[in-house]
């Protein structure tokens, strides 16, 4: 889905919106916690129930591969969702290694085998069912995953 | 119209998950399916009451599939629920599992 205000910065708001903050520790017991924040705000955003499965999956994917690849269990990572006008914005920090975001990606192109391991298909998913996706390894927070949402118009 | 039991097929054993199929269920009903598989030439997981599927379960449907392969059986999807379906075919995995809507249609 196209931004519905045209072209614009990369994971740039075009106006500023509600904002909700979520620090959690990396370990198996925060991905209903996780769930639970990301439904209870979309739902508040008025997302429709597809849109809210996709963002649940995108954030779940996102946090295990933090969990499995992060700076190890026990360690922290945040989440911040932005509600602004006709879209959701999720940005989320973890201090653990940098990796190649689009390589991991990429990794998986849609078709699996049985003969074959199928590498890549979390952070496949996530790039399907966001609009936008964003990796910046290493900023002064952390590695920072930007992931926008928008409200589909008819 | 009448019909005439084929003595030569084998019976399906129907398997039944529930609920989110995600990181967090997914250990435990990969080895609920492999011990199926391994005692049943065929398996049917019925997906009608699940209601989220993540990675970690695609891995699970993945893992099944290409151990039921292995021993020449069959490991087949029932009845996926919309949000469940789009998340098989957005991950290309319709195109390598029979999914039938109603475990009536076992054939």
């Amino acid at each position: 889905m196209k931004h519905p205000a045209g072209g614009k910065a990369k994971g740039v708001l075009p106006a500023p919106g509600k904002a909700y903050g979520l620090e959690l520790p990396a370990e198996p017991e925060s991905l209903p916690v996780l769930r639970a924040f990301a439904e209870a705000i979309a739902l508040e955003g008025g997302f429709e129930e597809r849109a809210r499965n996709h963002i649940q999956l995108a954030l779940e994917e996102i946090a295990v591969n933090i969990l499995m690849h992060g700076s190890g269990l026990g360690s922290d990572f945040r989440i911040r969702a932005i509600l602004g006008p006709g879209l959701i914005r999720w940005e989320i920090l973890d201090t653990g290694k940098p990796f190649a975001f689009d390589q991991a990606a990429s990794r998986y192109e849609g078709i699996p085998t049985v003969e074959q391991p199928v590498g890549g298909l979390g952070l496949f998913l996530v790039k399907k069912v966001m609009d936008e996706v964003h990796y910046e390894p290493a900023t002064p927070l952390g590695n920072r995953i930007i992931l926008i949402k928008y409200k589909e118009t008819s | 119209m009448t019909g005439k039991a084929n003595p030569d097929a084998k019976p399906w054993k129907v398997m039944t998950a529930s609920g989110r199929m995600d990181a967090l269920a997914g250990a435990e009903l990969e080895k609920t399916c492999h011990e199926a598989i391994q005692a049943h030439p065929q398996v049917a997981l019925d997906l009608r009451t699940v209601v989220y599927m993540s990675s970690a379960g695609l891995r699970v449907l993945l893992s099944s599939l290409k151990l039921a392969s292995s021993r020449n059986g069959k490991f087949v999807l029932i009845g996926p629920q919309e949000l469940v379906r789009e998340t098989l075919e957005m991950s290309g995995f319709s195109r390598i599992f029979q999914i039938v809507d109603d475990p009536s249609l076992l054939a």
